[in-house]
C-alpha cells in the first residue's frame, strides 16, 4: 500500500527528529495530506498508529498526537493565468491512480481548461508534509 | 515548521544498494539507454548480479522500449510502497512510463525535483546495483541524482559515439563533474565502427586522465534485439566493454 509508504516515511521522520534533539516525546504534529495524494485516511491512520507503537517498542520514542489536515488541490496556468481546482477536471481511474503515485504524472493527463496547456503549476494539494 | 517526510524514506529505500551506477552524457542519442540496458543484461545474465533499474528521463522514458516492454499493459504492484516492474528474475524497473504510460509530460525544474524525489520515497527495491538511465543534458535529474544519492557507493559512467559534437560534449561535462570531485567512473564508447574511432575515444578518455571504458560497436539493426533477444548479441558486445563492466562488478562486491 502507498499508505503505508507514506505512513512510514512520517514516523521516520519523526523519530530521525527526535533523536537528533536528544528526545523522547513528541507532543503533537500535524500532518498535511495534499488531494492529489489519493489517500484512504483510515488506512494511513491505521498504518501511523500502527508506526508509532513500533517508534514506541524499538526507539522509545513516544508520538502523544496527530492530526490529519487534507488539502484540496489547486492548479495555476503557467500560460494563461487561469486557476482551478481538481473537481474542475475529469479524471479517469486509470489517471487518478496515476497522480495519486506521482503527482507530477497530473502533466499528462490534465490540460488548462481555459488554454489548452499542459504547462501549469501544482498550487496546493500537492504532497504529505509534516507540520510541528 | 513544514518537514518533507521524503528525505528519510528516499535515504532507508537507497541504503541497501551496494552500489549506484549513473549513465550520464550531455549529448542526446549517443546510447545512453541502449548502454544501459546492455549493461544490465550482462551483469544479471553474466554475473548473477540482482539489478535494479531506474529510467531517470521523466518527461520522454525509453528504457522499457529497450527492454521490450509494453508498460500500457502492465498494473503497478504495490506492498508497503511500490514495487519496481519486475523484467526477469534479476532485473527490475522502475519507470515513469509505469505511471503515464504512452503520453509525455512536460515538467520544469522544481517539478522533476519533486517527481524524482516522489519515486524514490516510495520505490521498494529488490536489487544489489542501482543502474540509472539519465536524460541527455546536464540538469535537473542529474543535480537532484548528484544531491540524493550517496556519492560514495556511486559510479558515473559517462557515454559518447566518436563523433567530433559528442565527444567535445563529454569533455566538457567531465570537466565539470571532475572540477566538483564527482565519482566519475571513466568514459565508454557507443557505435564505434572500427579501431580509428575506438582510439578517438580512448585518447579523449585519457586527456581528461579518465579510464576508458572500452566501445560498444556499431550494431545494424539494432532495434531488432530490443527485448528478451538483447541475449543474443550480448557475446558480441561484452568483450569490447569488458572494463566497464569490471568496474561495476568489483563496486559491486564491496
Ligand atoms: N551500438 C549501437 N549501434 C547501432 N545503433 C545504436 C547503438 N546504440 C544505440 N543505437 C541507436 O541509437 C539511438 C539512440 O540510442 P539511445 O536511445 O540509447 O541513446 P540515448 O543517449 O539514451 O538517447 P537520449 O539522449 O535521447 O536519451 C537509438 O535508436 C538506438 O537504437
Ligand atoms: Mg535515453
Ligand atoms: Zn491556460
Amino acid at each position: 500500500m502507498h499508505e503505508w509508504a507514506l505512513a512510514e516515511s512520517i514516523i521516520l521522520t519523526l523519530v530521525e527528529k527526535a533523536k537528533s534533539e536528544n528526545k523522547n516525546v513528541i507532543e503533537s504534529v500535524e500532518i498535511v495530506v495534499g488531494e492529489l495524494q489519493g489517500i484512504d485516511i483510515e488506512v494511513f491512520e491505521f498504518a501511523l498508529n500502527e508506526l508509532r507503537n513500533l517508534a514506541k517498542e524499538e526507539n522509545n520514542i513516544i508520538i502523544k498526537n496527530f492530526r490529519i489536515v487534507e488539502e484540496k488541490a489547486s492548479f495555476r496556468c503557467n500560460r494563461c493565468g487561469y486557476v482551478w481546482k481538481l473537481d474542475d477536471t475529469s479524471l479517469s481511474a486509470e489517471a487518478r491512480e496515476s497522480i495519486h503515485f506521482i503527482p507530477e504524472a497530473a502533466h499528462g493527463f490534465i490540460q488548462c481548461p481555459k488554454c489548452g496547456s499542459h504547462d501549469f503549476e501544482i498550487v496546493s494539494g500537492r504532497g504529505v508534509y509534516i507540520r510541528l | 515548521m513544514a518537514i518533507d517526510p521524503r528525505a528519510a524514506a528516499i535515504k532507508k529505500n537507497l541504503e541497501k544498494f551496494d552500489a549506484f551506477v549513473a549513465v550520464m552524457s550531455s549529448k542526446g542519442g549517443v546510447g545512453k539507454t541502449f548502454s544501459v540496458a546492455i549493461l544490465a543484461y550482462i551483469l544479471a545474465n553474466n554475473y548473477d548480479v540482482s539489478v535494479s533499474l531506474l529510467d531517470m528521463d521523466l518527461t520522454n522514458p525509453t528504457l522499457h522500449m529497450v527492454l521490450g516492454l509494453d508498460m500500457k499493459s502492465v498494473k503497478i504492484e504495490e506492498e508497503k510502497g511500490i514495487r519496481p516492474f519486475k523484467v526477469s528474475a534479476k532485473m527490475e524497473l522502475m519507470t515513469m512510463a509505469y505511471f503515464v504510460q504512452e503520453s509525455s509530460i512536460p515538467l520544469r525544474g522544481k517539478e522533476i525535483e519533486n517527481a524524482v524525489r516522489e519515486i524514490l520515497s516510495i520505490t521498494k527495491w529488490n536489487g544489489n546495483i542501482l543502474l540509472v538511465d539519465m536524460p541527455p543534458g546536464f540538469s535537473d535529474s542529474h543535480l537532484e541524482f548528484l544531491r540524493l544519492f550517496t556519492l560514495s557507493k556511486t559510479l558515473i559512467i559517462l557515454v559518447t559515439t566518436p563523433q567530433l559534437l559528442a565527444l567535445k560534449s563529454v569533455e566538457k561535462l567531465a570537466i565539470s563533474l571532475l572540477q566538483e570531485r564527482a565519482p566519475v567512473a571513466g568514459i565508454m564508447g557507443n557505435m564505434c565502427m572500427d579501431v580509428s574511432e575506438d582510439e578517438k575515444i580512448r585518447k579523449t578518455a585519457t586527456q581528461l586522465n579518465l579510464d576508458y571504458l572500452g566501445c560498444i560497436p556499431y550494431i545494424a539493426g539494432i532495434e531488432n534485439y530490443y527485448g528478451s533477444r538483447l541475449a543474443e548479441i550480448i557475446h558480441r558486445i561484452e568483450p569490447s566493454i569488458k572494463k566497464a563492466v569490471e568496474v561495476i562488478v568489483k563496486r559491486g562486491k564491496r
